[in-house]
């Protein structure tokens, strides 16, 4: 087999019989249950299932803030289990991370955000530091906000921010966890189509775990999980189409 | 403890001889002059001055309660050795006898003499109940060992402490200070003198003898303890309320720490976040703690009359405490660091 071909055929995320149990003997609490699933670049990737079906713990495994007990996850062909602690701080630099809610540093300005995803694994030159936090404020539509401190922007607009912020490191993946959960329609829809337009430039892949039927629409890929396992894969964008 | 020294310090000598007893100049022996005088012939030795030195009650004329004082007595041809700043005219006032010179700054309980000066002609006192005239001050200053001097001719001081048969004896010295030759240096000069020393005296440097000063006050007597005590309450205290913000700020800014590990910061990088706070803590408290160590000085001074003086060494011996305190109190805030955990972010 060819190195072109060998590339052709890896899947920038290919999990395969993970499994996850919290706690020890008779308190253990399987939160994942064999669960498998490859997703592709310039693919979105929603996780459905009701609230404590394991989609949190997934995504934490998937962002290698967990280590793996069983089963296997590779991203760009590159196997988690068994990192050590070391190796997933690694791998966590090469994801990047949309949180429920922002979670921006309330005492740093919009720039000074963005720069924490930018410089996680380099330290930037001041020049490249302010080309770099204007090119990401562009991408996500925030220029000119560059100072202005989270109190003094919308929850779409610290959302945008924290997309910048995601991506500032280049990252093979984005993860989001519920990222409109507290966004109005509009913010909702132009958020999800901000995503969509960095995945397929970036042409990288976006794994999220929602509960919002209007982005289920748009996901190219729907993976419903219930009691830790997956019980339906689904390709609505490709069903929708005539 | 620099308070401890005194008047050591103003000594205009380089060796110093005492009783081989001398725990501390607060109780010097006496000793035959005979041991100072047979160094004057020593390669090195340009000269020796005999100093009298012990303590005796006080009290101004009308004044109940006698206090105790520090009498010195001083070879009159060669005070210049005994570094206490006489003018010519006090100097010459002690060729009288029974005259005496009162230390200005002496604690406020042995009178205000200073002012009796200016308002009488005649200001008598009286040591050991010997009858004396003050006839002039100088400005030497208390220590922990004394509250309040009177400088005397060694021939006043021999006469008024008559009652006790060292001190009146005029064959015997308290000190013995050597001034070595230029071109000599001071250690050498000292390694010869000290094979010839009898067994009943010992032979200090003038710097050896303030630091054996300070060792006794550290050492031997409670101050120092208390001193001591009071720094390790301080420090305790101080990193206990550096440690309380640090916690504090770790605990409200947890979900941050967070968000740092899980977009791949390591936990060094936040340890070092944590540190950092704590050395910018300790730069921006240091004047704060400056100016209350420098204020408590300044009260301690007026209170106690003692020589406090906030020096370079203590400036920094200040600032390597603060920062000290700064470091345990992060080291032990970082601990709840490992609290910190990234998979939270996603609940």
């Amino acid at each position: 087999m060819s190195s072109n071909s060998r590339a052709a055929l890896i899947m920038p995320l290919s999990i395969r019989s993970l499994t996850h149990i919290y706690g020890a003997g008779s308190q253990q609490e399987p939160a994942l249950n064999n669960v498998s699933f490859e997703i592709s670049n310039r693919e979105l990737t929603a996780i459905v299932g009701p609230s404590g079906c394991g989609k949190s713990t997934l995504l934490s495994l998937v962002a290698g803030l967990r280590s793996i007990q069983s089963g296997s996850i590779q991203l760009n062909g590159v196997e988690l289990k068994g990192c050590t602690a070391l190796q997933l701080q690694r791998h966590r630099q090469q994801i990047g991370i949309i949180f429920q809610s922002p979670k921006l540093m309330p005492f740093l300005n919009t720039a000074e955000n963005v720069l924490i995803g930018a410089e996680v694994s380099t330290t930037l030159s001041v020049s490249n530091r302010l080309a770099k936090i204007e090119s990401l404020l562009m991408s996500v539509g925030m220029i000119g906000h560059s100072h202005k401190f989270p109190r003094q922007l919308s929850g779409g607009q610290c959302q945008r921010v924290s997309v910048a912020r995601a991506i500032a490191n280049d990252p093979m993946i984005i993860i989001a966890d519920e990222p409109t959960a507290s966004l109005d329609f509009k913010s909702t829809k132009a958020l999800v189509s901000l995503l969509l337009d960095i995945i397929k430039l970036r042409d990288i892949p976006l794994l999220m775990a929602t509960h919002d039927s209007r982005i289920i629409e748009m996901a190219d890929r729907v993976i419903q999980i219930d009691d830790g396992r997956v019980v339906s894969q689904m390709q609505p964008s490709a069903t929708n189409d005539p | 403890m620099e308070s401890s020294a005194g008047i050591l310090k103003s000594l205009n000598c380089d060796l110093i001889l005492v009783h081989s007893d001398t725990v501390s100049v607060t109780n010097l022996g006496s000793f035959s002059d005979s041991r100072r005088t047979s160094l004057d012939y020593i390669p090195g030795v340009a000269e020796t001055v005999p100093l009298r030195w012990t303590y005796a009650k006080w009290k101004l004329s009308g004044q109940n309660k006698p206090r105790l004082a520090m009498v010195l007595g001083i070879d009159l041809s060669t005070q210049s050795l005994i570094g206490i700043g006489m003018s010519q005219r006090s100097t010459e006032a002690l060729f009288f006898p029974e005259t005496i010179l009162f230390d200005n700054k002496s604690r406020p309980e042995f009178g205000n003499v200073a002012n009796l000066l200016r308002q009488q002609h005649d200001v008598v006192g009286f040591i050991n109940n010997n009858r004396v005239h003050v006839d002039g001050l100088v400005e030497i200053g208390p220590s922990f060992g004394y509250d309040g001097i009177l400088v005397t001719s060694k021939e006043t001081y021999e006469s008024v402490l008559g009652n006790d048969h060292y001190f009146a004896d005029p064959t015997k010295i308290e000190l013995g200070l050597i001034r070595i030759a230029d071109g000599f240096k001071v250690e050498e000069v000292a390694q010869s003198i000290i094979p010839q020393l009898p067994p009943d005296v010992r032979l200090f440097t003038k710097t050896g003898l303030v630091k054996y000063e300070k060792e006794y006050w550290i050492s031997s007597k409670p101050i120092g303890y208390i001193f001591g005590f009071g720094i390790a309450m301080g420090f305790a205290v101080g990193t206990i309320i550096l440690y309380q913000i640090l916690f504090t700020d770790i605990i409200s800014n947890i979900e941050y720490y967070g968000v740092m590990l899980a977009i791949g910061y390591p936990m060094t990088y936040l340890r070092g976040v944590v540190a950092s706070q704590a050395v910018i803590m300790s730069i921006i408290s240091f004047p704060f703690a400056l100016s209350i160590s420098s204020t408590g000085y300044i009260f301690l001074k007026a209170f106690t009359s003692l020589p406090f003086r906030m020096s370079i060494d203590k400036i920094l011996g200040t600032y390597g405490l603060v920062l000290a305190m700064s470091i345990l109190s992060a080291m032990l805030a970082i601990s709840h660091l490992k609290s910190t955990n990234p998979a939270n972010v996603f609940k």
